[in-house]
């Protein structure tokens, strides 16, 4: 490849990246024109990087969105210990190596103790050990961090027991950083027990409606989320949020709806009208829910044998 | 609904585009105000964003879909806990493919550390599941699809990295340097060397395929 085609092939690059100056461009096709090799390389590029651009994305795992979510805590802090992970792939390899290296050693202090033989006698060798396999190299299951959920989950709240009072709020972002198109909509739970320390895994239904009630379309997005919380005499709470909400462009309200008692009767809440904005119809909708419901106050949630926390800080009762 | 002129109203194309692309830009900018203040929902909003980008990223940088799971949920926990120490002018997009780039940089070192033991076995778990509304129709065949990701293999990280942040996840140059840590400059010498290293190696490996039946008739 002489000088000239070297320099298109960096040329052709630039132009990628949309770098070229006009006579750059003009250089580029005054050679492009007289030169087969360069032309063939322009189209093998071409051709290549949309193969990189068509490959196929996958979708993300629903048990990992699980696993962050339900780190996340109101006010930046989060529930993952610190330096926590999932390692249990990696562990599963470093246990292989673990078990290899002692392999390594059985076979090393077989040598060195001059017999040809293990030595159960001998101080520091390990006897009987037996033949490696993929088997015997998996370590002990290390144990999973406990969820705050595995520690202290009380039962669960008797359909029954539960009354509940549905509001929904649909209000337009923090007016403090001036998003109008970032729209976000509670639908607190406001139950009774009785009084009884419970858990309530219910699932809560949100709608989006038109003005006659009528359900939109939200473009494939989830609608429906679950609402868990440690029921004391406060309320739960599940947020919702999306942006780049692209279905009807009329107001509409939400409506939220929630199954009380083992009969399937349900209890509803509607929200006030609300018009978010659809900044790109090419890009999908993205409606988030928050991993989250929390009691109202830390003296709902501070029982006997429970966890203590912080004033208003109920984050602890995650079930989802 | 309206009534008013219709050709008035309407904005030239290119105008809506850029608009559009400034009110996304403007709502994701909101969004990660919002998260950096510590608004949980906010947060879950960005992730639903960016969980499957990323994790495609991570499969097409490890071939792994296993390993892509882990090194998404590693990126998405290392992100919750750094925005708080973070600027307003952060770009997101940008600063989170550079987390995961960091994992799977990371996750490299360890496989080559573990690679010498006779024991390993391969942790590619299969085909994984694509984001639904891909239409096959629309795509190369699998076979073209899989000459594509061999040929990334084949470049190596640093090379692979920079062609699926540019051409696959469409990140700007600017984006594409500020991911790998590097600078404008550098970004697209490395991008060259990247795109020519591709095309090598994915002429290599179409013309190996092409010649197998006559190399496997010749034996």
């Amino acid at each position: 490849m002489n000088d000239a085609c070297a320099n298109t092939r960096r040329l052709l690059s630039e132009q990628l990246d949309g770098t070229l100056t006009t006579d750059e461009r003009a250089e580029l096709r005054a050679h492009i024109a007289t030169c087969p090799n360069c032309r063939a390389f322009e189209r093998d590029l071409q051709a290549g990087l949309a193969g990189i651009a068509r490959l196929p994305r996958v979708s993300g795992n629903s048990a990992i969105r699980e696993a962050v979510l339900a780190g996340v805590h109101p006010g930046g802090r989060s529930a993952w210990p610190r330096g926590w992970r999932d390692w249990s792939g990696q562990l599963t390899k470093l246990g292989g190596a673990i078990a290899a290296f002692a392999l390594v050693a059985v076979i090393l202090m077989t040598v060195f103790n001059g017999t040809g033989e293990p030595d159960d006698h001998q101080s520091g060798a390990i006897p009987e050990r037996p033949p490696f396999n993929i088997e015997t190299a998996t370590p002990e299951p290390i144990p999973t961090v406990p969820t705050n959920a595995d520690i202290y989950a009380p039962p669960i709240c008797h359909p029954d027991q539960v009354e509940y009072e549905l509001q929904v709020d649909a209000f337009p972002g923090d007016p403090a950083i001036n998003s109008p198109s970032f729209v976000r909509i509670g639908v607190h739970a406001i139950k009774s027990t009785g009084g009884m320390i419970c858990r309530v895994e219910a699932p809560v239904t949100l709608t989006i409606a038109d003005e006659a009630g009528e359900p939109l379309d939200i473009q494939g997005n989830p609608v429906t989320g679950i609402i868990a919380a440690t029921l004391g005499p406060g309320d739960a709470r599940t947020e919702f949020a999306w942006l780049n909400w692209c279905g009807a462009q009329d107001p509409f309200s939400l409506t939220a709806e929630i199954l009380t008692s083992s009969d399937s009767e349900t209890t509803t809440g509607q929200s006030t009208e609300v018009r978010p904005l659809c900044d790109d119809p090419n890009q999908p909708s993205i409606l988030g829910q928050s991993s989250m419901a929390e009691a109202t106050s830390a003296a709902d949630s501070c029982q006997s044998g429970q966890v203590a926390t912080e004033a208003n800080d109920a984050g602890l009762q995650i079930w989802i | 609904m309206s009534d008013g002129d219709g050709e008035e109203r309407e904005p030239m194309q290119a105008e809506r585009v850029v608009d559009r692309a400034d009110r996304v830009e403007r709502i994701e900018h909101a969004a990660v105000a919002a998260a950096r203040a510590g608004d949980a929902v906010a947060f879950a909003a960005l992730f639903d964003s960016y969980h499957g980008p990323i994790t495609s990223y991570l499969y097409r940088l490890t071939g792994s879909r296993e390993t892509a799971d882990d090194l998404a949920q590693e990126t998405f926990i290392k992100a919750f806990r750094a925005l708080g120490r973070t600027s307003d002018d952060l770009n997101f997009r940008a600063w989170l493919y550079r987390i995961a780039t960091n994992s799977a940089v990371s996750w490299r070192r360890r496989q080559q550390l573990l690679t010498w033991l006779p024991f390993s076995r391969s942790d590619d778990s299969g085909t994984p599941e694509f984001e639904p509304g891909h239409d096959p129709r629309l795509a190369e065949s699998l076979a073209e699809q899989e000459l594509v990701a061999t040929a990334l293999r084949r470049i190596g990280p640093k090379h692979a990295s920079a062609l699926l942040l540019r051409h696959h996840l469409r990140l700007t140059v600017d984006e594409t340097a500020a991911a790998l840590d590097i600078n404008a400059n550098t970004a697209k010498v490395r991008l060259f060397r990247a795109r020519r290293a591709f095309i090598d190696a994915y002429n290599a490996l179409d013309t190996d395929t092409n010649r197998t039946p006559a190399r496997e008739t010749r034996s």
